[in-house]
């Protein structure tokens, strides 16, 4: 305790007798933090299978599909879902999904949100993390159960709470339940473009997108070799294909799984291009603190000449100052972390307002990981650069000139 | 105790080539009380920051109780210094940031195998030897010039050097303030430290065994 007292106590010293610089340092370092956990939040959500997308690598979407010629012959028609689902027995769960904008009534007021109907299965096929209630099921759709699910946000915005389960939400002339809040899911993991309210499929009127087309995500069970089930995917299409007398372009090499939603390449280049303007972002505001550092440093220069005229090596004389750096970075990447949550809100609430992406988060909240393997790690670079250099010149200056005030 | 041999110090800008000490030999001997005089930019200072390892010699060769110290290491100097060698500087040099009793403390901290508590015992020890017991609270802006110079004194006999090295003791002290300390020295002196004194005032020289005389980096 007495060790570390040594080193921290002249540095708390200076810096409440700078408390410009200590402001600045603060502040600067904060700032960049900011930036930090949200670049390696978004690194994490891209880079990663990040819920509700958690089985991403065993999960096909069915969407749109081309001839062999290459013309649009549309998707799987609301008409033949269940045909089509049943052709697909072997897999674990297959779930439908049509997304549409749609005007609701919630409270007394109209909000524009993007609605979702989904089948029983979307609950199985995406890991959603429910914070209240439960999801719909399969029974529920049969027996046309008039219930939804929304995420938290959209609770607090239509009910002023999160917890909006019991209440009713209107649209297209029928009054829904709600039975379920989940945890708002990232704009980079979201399985329903931009659809932040689900309600059963058999509701779907189609309006004001009349394409009568589902999404169609299958999850291939954890024992089933995916080359198996591409294959198994490939056929049941080009059947129900074939069914229409149309000869569909989807082999087994074509079919792929949402886990890379961006291919590998593009994961890599994203990856490559996190770190480089994470570095980046590290890199500027260190040089910034480093040329303040190196006159703060300076100030402390007799300090140190004295220390080491009494004993003090050059490394201990090296920490001393570095500690002062240390202090103020480790509040700057504290200050940043807290406030990158509510920075996103304040991007989301007054950048995407007016968009349709209003409706989902940037990120839906900080994940322990992604501050334990990166933030640390950077907090401690940081301080590094920043407070390394300064630290290693004051501490090499010769004792006779410092103490002489001056160098000859 | 002390040995110069055939000291030079050249400081070289881009320009200008300045040659502070031109081949300067002398011996202290253990218990002597030494100071050296001469007029502004002689090499007084100089001379001492080499004796204190603080600086290096461009040529010669530095030997302090049978240790030739211009061959030791950084790391091996910050031992020498905190075992073997005490500093009093003309303006005191102390930490603004800690108060008299950690001032006093701070050449104990760099050494090994000593408690927390003995170190804390002989601090105290050492500010009552220069009469400042009551002020091991005080941050030293709270003190009088006198008094820093006296926790300086205080700061470095607490390792129990067996050199002091004074450069200027008195230099910002008015005169009655001045003798207290260079009888502080005397005092400390008989009880058996070597001490070389950096000084102009001949009269606290008047103090010392022996004075020695410097000119341009040369003894007269």
């Amino acid at each position: 305790m007495k060790k570390i007292a040594q080193y921290f106590r002249p540095a708390l010293y200076n810096i409440m007798h700078n408390k410009g610089y200590a402001l600045f340092c603060i502040l600067g370092t904060a700032l960049t933090f900011i930036f930090i956990t949200l670049v390696l939040q978004l690194m994490r959500i891209n880079g990663s299978n990040y819920p509700p997308m958690t089985h991403a690598d065993r999960i096909v979407r069915l969407e749109y599909f081309n001839d062999t010629e290459g013309k649009g012959i549309g998707g799987i028609r609301d008409t033949e879902t269940n045909a089509f689902i049943e052709s697909l027995n072997d897999f674990e769960h297959v779930s439908l999904c049509h997304g549409n904008f749609i005007n609701i009534m919630a409270n007394g007021h109209f909000h524009s949100s993007g609605v979702a109907f989904v089948s029983g299965d979307f609950w199985k096929v995406f890991d959603f993390e429910f914070l209240y209630g439960r999801p719909f099921s399969k029974e529920d759709c049969d027996n046309r159960k008039q219930v939804v699910i929304i995420t938290e946000d959209m609770s607090r915005k239509f009910f002023n709470t999160t917890n909006g389960i019991g209440k009713k939400i209107k649209f297209q002339q029928r009054e829904y339940e709600v039975i379920g809040i989940v945890k708002s899911p990232s704009m980079f993991a979201s399985p329903a473009d931009m659809c932040t309210v689900w309600t059963p499929y058999v509701f779907n009127k189609f309006i004001p997108n009349s394409s009568y087309m589902y999404t169609v995500d299958v999850l291939a069970p954890p024992t089933m070799p995916m080359e198996e089930a591409k294959e198994k995917i490939s056929r049941a299409v080009f059947h129900y294909f074939e069914n229409k007398n149309k000869k569909v372009d989807f082999p087994a090499q074509k079919v792929k799984t949402i886990g890379p939603s961006i291919s590998s390449d593009d994961r890599n280049m994203l990856q490559y291009g996190g770190i480089a303007a994470l570095f980046l972002f590290l890199l500027i505001p260190a040089l910034n603190i480093l040329s303040l550092g190196i006159t703060n440093a300076g100030n402390r220069a007799e300090e140190i000449a004295v220390r080491r005229t009494f004993g003090a090596s050059w490394t201990y004389s090296f920490f001393l100052i570095i500690s002062e750096n240390m202090i103020l970075t480790a509040i700057g990447a504290i200050i940043g972390l807290s406030l990158a949550i509510p920075v996103m809100k304040v991007i989301q609430a007054n950048i995407m307002q007016g968009s349709l992406m209003g409706n989902l988060s940037l990120v839906s909240g900080i994940d322990l990981g992604v501050i334990i393997i990166g933030v640390l790690p950077a907090t401690i670079i940081f301080s590094l650069l920043s407070g390394g250099i300064p630290a290693y010149i004051i501490a090499k200056r010769r004792i006779a000139e410092v103490l002489k005030g001056g160098s000859k | 105790m002390i040995t110069l041999e055939n000291i030079k110090k050249v400081f070289r800008t881009k320009e200008v080539e300045t040659h502070a000490l031109s081949g300067i030999s002398l011996t202290v001997d253990k218990g002597e009380f030494v100071s050296i005089m001469g007029p502004s930019g002689c090499g007084k200072s100089t001379l001492l920051n080499i004796i204190g390892t603080l600086d290096t010699p461009t040529e010669g060769k530095v030997v302090i109780n049978n240790s030739e110290v211009s061959a030791m290491t950084d790391k091996q100097l910050a031992i020498f210094r905190n075992l073997t060698l005490g500093f009093i500087f003309q303006s005191f040099h102390l930490i603004p940031a800690l108060n008299v009793l950690d001032n006093v403390e701070l050449p104990l901290l760099y050494r090994k195998g000593v408690s927390a508590k003995e170190n804390r015992r002989r601090a105290e020890e050492s500010l009552e030897k220069v009469g400042l017991s009551h002020r091991m609270k005080h941050f030293p802006t709270q003190l009088s010039g006198g008094q820093c110079q006296r926790v300086a004194i205080a700061r470095a006999l607490v390792g129990a050097p067996s050199i002091l090295l004074a450069d200027e003791p008195t230099g910002n002290l008015d005169s009655k303030m001045g003798d207290e300390i260079i009888t502080l020295l005397t005092e400390i002196n008989s009880a058996g430290t070597t001490i070389v004194m950096v000084t102009h005032d001949s009269r606290m020289a008047e103090h010392t065994n022996r004075t020695i005389h410097l000119i341009d980096g040369q003894i007269l």
